[in-house]
């Protein structure tokens, strides 16, 4: 690939997954591509009370697409005031490694753009962990960036 | 944007993945290429026994050589699709610390890496030269994944 059309880029609602998104935009821009934004909720605390399915896991779950669904809103927001194409991808809950990367899969993306960092304390001086998943498991290009 | 790709190579296919994406992005783009190949030398050792065991290939000289051919090489590759390029060979104990060390004085925007060169696909989560290009690099990091046909080349 020498020009990268389908560009995902995971949203956790956070500053840095901000941070991730504004390069990939650019990347968008050099090449006219298209940004796909995914969410992928970690799974619930409460799976392991065996409560998948129950009232609890249910209001969980409402919540946590909720979030989802704010993180994406930025995401069209963004490249809209770009001009950017763009589309989004709410992922089932699950590890987020696993879900970025079958996302990527699904939606034929051919480039991955993640943040480098956790945000606080030591994490922000190290790889972050979901990025290194991300690095380890998938077969196309990760631009990753600070 | 994306101005001046830092690519270091060290010879190896997937360091040579990593040059070939590189080098389309840059014609893509109009970007200028810097190449870094690094020779990692062997460190001192005290005991005169232990350095008469030294492999005389890994001489200083002969590191830094192999070193700008594989530069070279990779320089002649941009230059043949029609790109701009640096080509920079050096020695230095850590390849990490000379990759970032010359993202920044040679001004450069953007890097481009494959991601187990030599260290090994297992080590990527154990400190390798990528991992700490990763963590410390102030600019953009491509990061390109070994394809399907290399992925258990490597060691497992």
């Amino acid at each position: 690939v020498t020009v990268y059309k389908r560009i995902l880029v995971p949203v956790d609602g956070t500053e840095r997954g901000a941070a991730a998104l504004g390069s990939a935009l650019g990347l968008a821009k050099l090449g006219g591509g298209t940004i796909v934004g995914v969410h992928v909720a970690g799974e619930s605390p409460l799976l392991a009370t065996g409560d998948i399915g129950g009232p609890f896991y249910d209001a969980w779950r409402t919540e946590a697409d909720r979030q989802g669904r704010e993180a994406l809103d930025y995401v069209v927001r963004r490249a809209t005031e770009a001009g950017v194409p763009c589309e989004t991808v709410l992922a089932p809950p699950g590890p987020p490694w696993e879900g970025i990367i079958s996302t990527a899969r699904a939606h034929a993306c051919d480039v991955i753009v993640m943040a480098s960092h956790g945000h606080r304390g030591i994490a922000a001086r190290l790889l972050g962990s979901e990025t290194q998943r991300v690095l380890v498991h998938c077969d196309i290009p990760v631009l990753v960036v600070r | 944007m994306y101005d001046r790709i830092l690519v270091p190579t060290d010879g190896s296919d997937v360091s040579a993945a990593a040059e070939q994406a590189a080098i389309a992005f840059a014609r893509a783009h109009g970007s200028e290429v810097v190449v870094l190949a690094v020779g990692q030398p062997t460190p001192p050792i005290a005991s005169a026994e232990a350095a008469m065991a030294i492999d005389p290939g890994l001489d200083d000289a002969v590191l830094l050589s192999t070193a700008q051919e594989h530069a070279r090489n990779v320089a002649n590759a941009a230059e043949a699709a029609g790109v701009r390029c640096t080509s920079l060979a050096v020695l230095d104990y850590s390849p990490a610390d000379a990759i970032l060390a010359t993202a920044d004085n040679q001004a450069c925007d953007l890097i481009f890496m494959g991601s187990h060169g030599r260290r090994g696909l297992s080590r990527l989560l154990a400190g390798s030269v990528t991992q700490k290009v990763l963590a410390e690099a102030p600019v953009p990091v491509m990061v390109m994944r070994p394809q399907a046909g290399h992925k258990r080349a490597g060691r497992t």
